[in-house]
């Protein structure tokens, strides 16, 4: 090893990550998921035909096996499988006539297991009528479920593809709060040493904090149109983080208006520090407060941890988390080393 | 403590003697709820906080600006050689904190006045306009301390203290229509805490700052 990559391994790692993640975000495909069924009720007794269909999925290549469950308890098998294409398919049920449900009507869900993908789920997919009397407890069929090891992220029905920008737009808000914690590092550095270079690196740090905010934005808000509707929803997360933006805007404003070499860079830092704490309370208490907000952990929408993230793609998320970081402090340091340059020279002459 | 006193004094018997700029913040809070009373005639609870506290912001704004901007560099100097920052900081404080509570006083009279009282836990809407006084006063200050140093003019002051200050805004704006709608202490006391402690680190790191500010 020479000395050079010695001391710039993590250039290396931060690009290799920020590379890997792209392709393995880009790359891997989703697991085959159920887009829709219809209709989406019957009644105990009667015998109906379901239209499905599916995504990523090959119904024609293995074979199919299709059941509504509800709990544990009750397992309604198909008397018919017509399938039509890949992704598309015909299903018949009779749903027993002595099905006595808990409530009138009754969520299943649907399972669909194919020798080739294994098996896929779709929650509360349609309701039941329930019989006047009868039991609660039917099993028509032994339900024969298939595992398949492959390398693929969850299928969501709202989200579908757009499940990828989860390696992009989060990771970036992460790097950008770690980011920020470095630049506030160096701001109060700046203020006990009085070294201009600690105020360099925090005004490089905080032009990197601007780009990935506005990255951040950007891809929240192409995430924002596919799955909620539209660009801009005043969603209070959306709301925060673009003031959180303006905040660091303004310290650039402050930065222009003062001439003074010394005192900019005190003021500055300052208010960086000054700042720092409604970017914690903007980033972090607000939008755990207020219920209206539909991004994933918060007004009782699922976080993202639990069942969203599984291990497939915890292994890309993390990741990116360090590559952007890395990167971030590379083009940090590339700023950095220009304004010290830009300094200089405006010093010589 | 004899100084900080003087301090708070000497502030008060400027306003006191330019009585015209006093009544000029009142009749500015007053023609902007004049405004919105007939832009909207009827307005319900969330509204109803939100455009208090906006108009009470800019109300702000303006008075606050001139405690460190409205001082001459002279004296500015004149003060370092007999003051320290912290003294300073807290007169300067403690005078913006009563002027801030008079001026929200005036608004609350003002909107109860236009829009009736329709607020139905009084005491929480009483403590949350405290809170928001003591508040607003400490984040402008600072905000105002730095823009007197970078010699910025009113549009500096706006651009650097609303994104600061949007955090408790949103949580004054919560708690004011928790008021109007009747909850109770109980219900809000998280939120309270919240809004108390954000104060607090805010205070402090306005202690911890100011004397690097101040030096020139």
């Amino acid at each position: 090893m020479n000395k050079s990559f010695k001391k710039m391994w993590w250039k290396w790692l931060g690009a290799f990550l920020v590379i890997a993640t792209i392709l393995a975000g880009f790359l891997i495909p989703l697991k085959p998921g159920i887009q829709s069924i219809y209709p989406q009720s019957t009644a105990a007794g009667q015998t109906q035909e379901f239209k499905i269909v599916g995504y990523n999925t090959h119904f024609n290549d293995a074979e199919n096996n299709i059941y509504l469950k509800h709990l544990d308890d009750v397992w309604i098998c198909t008397d018919l499988i017509k399938v039509i294409n890949e992704t598309e398919l015909r299903a018949m049920f009779t749903i027993p006539s002595n099905l006595k449900l808990k409530k009138e009507y009754e969520n299943f869900s649907l399972v669909i297991n194919n020798d080739k993908d294994g098996y896929t789920l779709l929650p509360d997919a349609l309701k039941i009528k329930s019989a006047n009397n009868g039991i609660d407890r039917i099993k028509q069929c032994e339900p024969e479920l298939t595992k398949v090891v492959a390398l693929n992220f969850p299928y969501r029905n709202q989200l579908k593809e757009s499940i990828r920008n989860q390696f992009f737009h989060v990771p970036m808000w992460f790097a950008m709060t770690i980011l920020a914690i470095v630049s506030l590092i160096f701001s109060i550095k700046y203020l006990r040493k009085e070294k201009l270079q600690d105020d360099i690196k925090a005004v490089a740090f905080n032009n990197v904090i601007v780009l990935l905010g506005l990255m951040g934005l950007a891809t929240g808000m192409l995430w924002a149109k596919y799955t909620w509707g539209a660009w801009w929803n005043f969603d209070i997360k959306q709301t925060t983080a673009a003031i959180a933006v303006m905040i660091y805007l303004a310290y650039f404003v402050l930065r222009k208006s003062i001439t003074d070499m010394d005192k900019r860079a005190r003021i500055s830092a300052a208010f960086n520090i000054f700042a720092f704490v409604s970017l914690i309370a903007l980033t972090f208490v607000i939008p755990r407060m207020t219920e209206a907000s539909q991004h994933p952990g918060s007004g009782g929408n699922p976080g993202f941890g639990r069942e969203d993230l599984d291990s497939t793609m915890r292994m890309v998320f993390y990741p990116a988390i360090i590559g952007f970081t890395l990167i971030g402090t590379w083009i940090a340091q590339l700023i950095g080393r220009y304004f010290k340059v830009k300094h200089h020279i405006n010093l010589n002459e | 403590m004899m100084q900080v006193w003087t301090l708070i004094k000497k502030d008060f018997l400027l306003d006191w003697r330019q009585k015209h700029a006093v009544w000029a913040m009142v009749l500015y809070a007053a023609i902007m709820i004049f405004v919105v009373y007939l832009a909207f005639l009827e307005i319900e609870s969330n509204i109803w906080s939100g455009i208090f506290w906006i108009i009470l912001l800019f109300a702000a704004v303006n008075a606050v600006t001139k405690s460190f901007m409205g001082e001459s560099d002279k004296r500015q100097l004149y003060y370092y050689s007999l003051h320290t920052p912290t003294t300073l900081l807290t007169a300067k404080l403690v005078y913006n904190v009563l002027t801030m509570l008079f001026l929200s006083a005036v608004c609350a009279a003002l909107f109860f006045l236009v829009f009736n009282n329709k607020i139905r836990n009084l005491p929480l809407f009483f403590v949350t306009l405290a809170l928001g006084a003591i508040s607003f006063a400490s984040c402008l200050t600072m905000v105002s301390a730095i823009t007197s140093r970078a010699k910025g003019n009113a549009t500096l002051m706006a651009i650097l203290s609303f994104p600061v200050i949007i955090p408790i805004m949103l949580l004054l704006i919560l708690l004011t229509a928790d008021a109007y709608q009747g909850k109770t202490f109980l219900d809000v006391s998280e939120n309270l805490m919240i809004l108390g402690a954000i104060d607090l680190i805010q205070l402090a790191i306005t202690f911890l700052l100011f004397p690097y500010l101040w030096r020139d």
